[in-house]
């Protein structure tokens, strides 16, 4: 190999090197990629749809009565991933088994949708789900 | 050895042995653990709400009721709820950020930078003047017009030394809604006569009467009975406000630390088109 290619060995070594010591550095940072368009973004591979997104900018512009900035639209947009952080932190942090609020929230917002088959949908929505579950009672509690 | 007795598809099934490695556990719903922290806590609330304790059936239907929340709670987490519902979203949001900043422990701050704080912030604090005021409300009765006419006529009777309260009583109308005898803010009394109108009785010294004001219903009168001047109260009355707001930032500073750190490590890939700097 001649020293002119030598050369250039290294200098591609070392452009390599960096864009590696870059992508280190920077590749958790946002990054902007081709989306499918009922996104907005993905916050650890899960979604943000472009449609919750609209409807937050929507809700600012009635709260406020005027149509959301650049600024405000960066700030609605970040607040949805600091709310998708939360809520993969409280997931992780098994908050769903634990906190009593996020609990109650959970079945109340299944059982509003239930309940609106009317007033027997929720028994015999129950009865299923136990029908179709494995529920093992502690010796001393079973009646 | 602890014997369990379990129920699979509604039928009775026994599963011995296996609770003596699950200690504390009142039951398993596919698998999780329903507490018996969980279930001590739902009896010890039946116990305060009945002041007795639970019999048998009671306590069989306390576990029913846990059982039942965990199967919705799962079968809610299995349809999406956590990600399609907005209020499930804020709840777990918010009970998560709660959560970041119980672990900070609450901050109590102390005397010094209470009274740094006052020093720098002292204004926050005033309590703004507030005003007793009578209003006398004028109407267009026979013509346009006629309202301003008679609201001036009392204003002139008034000049010539007769009381608010005389004047008014042939010539002012009912007022739409009545103000109140009691010292209000502008804030407060705004709401009764309009910003215009209170920020203008500002002006009006105790004792004399200010307007005609004319407002949507007509025109307005106003005599000032009172004012109490705004004022700034002493350090100690408003100490345990101070430390409030400084656990509160306290707070704010922990939440931001939490986020700049999640941040770091979090894959965000925003779509080509969304806003530039949600960072």
């Amino acid at each position: 190999v001649r020293p002119r290619g030598l050369k250039l060995l290294a200098l591609g070594a070392l452009a390599g090197t960096l864009l590696a010591v870059f992508g280190l550095v920077h590749g958790r940072r946002n990054e902007r990629s081709l989306l499918a368009p009922s996104l907005i973004a993905t916050v650890n591979e899960r979604p943000i749809l472009r449609a919750e997104f609209e409807r937050a900018l929507a809700m600012f512009a009635a709260d406020t009565r005027s149509a959301p900035t650049q600024a405000d639209e960066a700030r609605i947009l970040q607040r949805l991933i600091e709310e998708e952080i939360l809520v993969q932190e409280a997931v992780a942090a098994g908050l769903l088994e634990s906190d009593r609020s996020v609990r109650e929230a959970l079945t109340a917002a299944l059982l509003t949708s239930i309940e609106r088959d009317g007033p027997g949908a929720r028994k015999e929505y129950v009865a299923s789900l136990r029908a179709a579950s494995e529920v093992v009672l502690h010796a001393s509690e079973h009646q | 050895m602890v014997l369990g007795m379990g129920l699979v598809s509604g039928q009775i099934v026994e599963h011995r042995g296996r609770w003596g490695a699950i200690q504390g556990v009142a039951a398993l719903v596919n698998g999780a653990a329903i507490e018996g922290s969980a279930y001590a806590y739902a009896l010890d609330r039946a116990r305060a709400i009945t002041g007795r304790e639970p019999g048998a059936a009671e306590r069989a239907a306390i576990l029913d009721r846990l059982i039942e929340e965990e199967l919705l709670v799962q079968r809610a987490i299995e349809l999406g709820v956590l990600q399609s519902d907005r209020e499930v979203r804020k709840t777990v949001a918010r009970a998560m950020l709660e959560r970041v900043v119980e672990s900070a422990g609450r901050y109590r701050a102390g005397s010094r930078e209470v009274a740094r704080y006052y020093a720098a912030h002292a204004a926050r604090f005033a309590v703004p003047e507030r005003t007793v005021v009578t209003v006398a409300a004028f109407r267009d009765r026979d013509r346009a017009g006629d309202a301003l006419d008679r609201a001036l006529e009392v204003k002139g009777t008034i000049a010539a030394g007769v009381p608010f309260e005389v004047a008014i009583r042939a010539l002012a109308d009912p007022p739409t809604i009545p103000v109140p005898s009691i010292a209000l803010t502008e804030r407060a009394l705004a709401m009764y006569v309009g910003p215009v109108v209170a920020r203008a009785v500002g002006k009006v010294a105790v004792g004399e009467v200010g307007g005609p004001f004319a407002s949507p219903a007509g025109h307005m009168l106003i005599t000032v009975r009172d004012r109490e001047p705004s004022r700034t109260p002493a350090l100690d009355d408003v100490e345990e406000q101070i430390r409030a707001e400084l656990a509160r930032e306290a707070a704010d500073r922990t939440a931001r630390q939490f986020f700049f750190e999640r941040r770091r490590r979090t894959q965000v890939v925003l779509a080509s088109n969304a806003p530039q700097e949600a960072r």
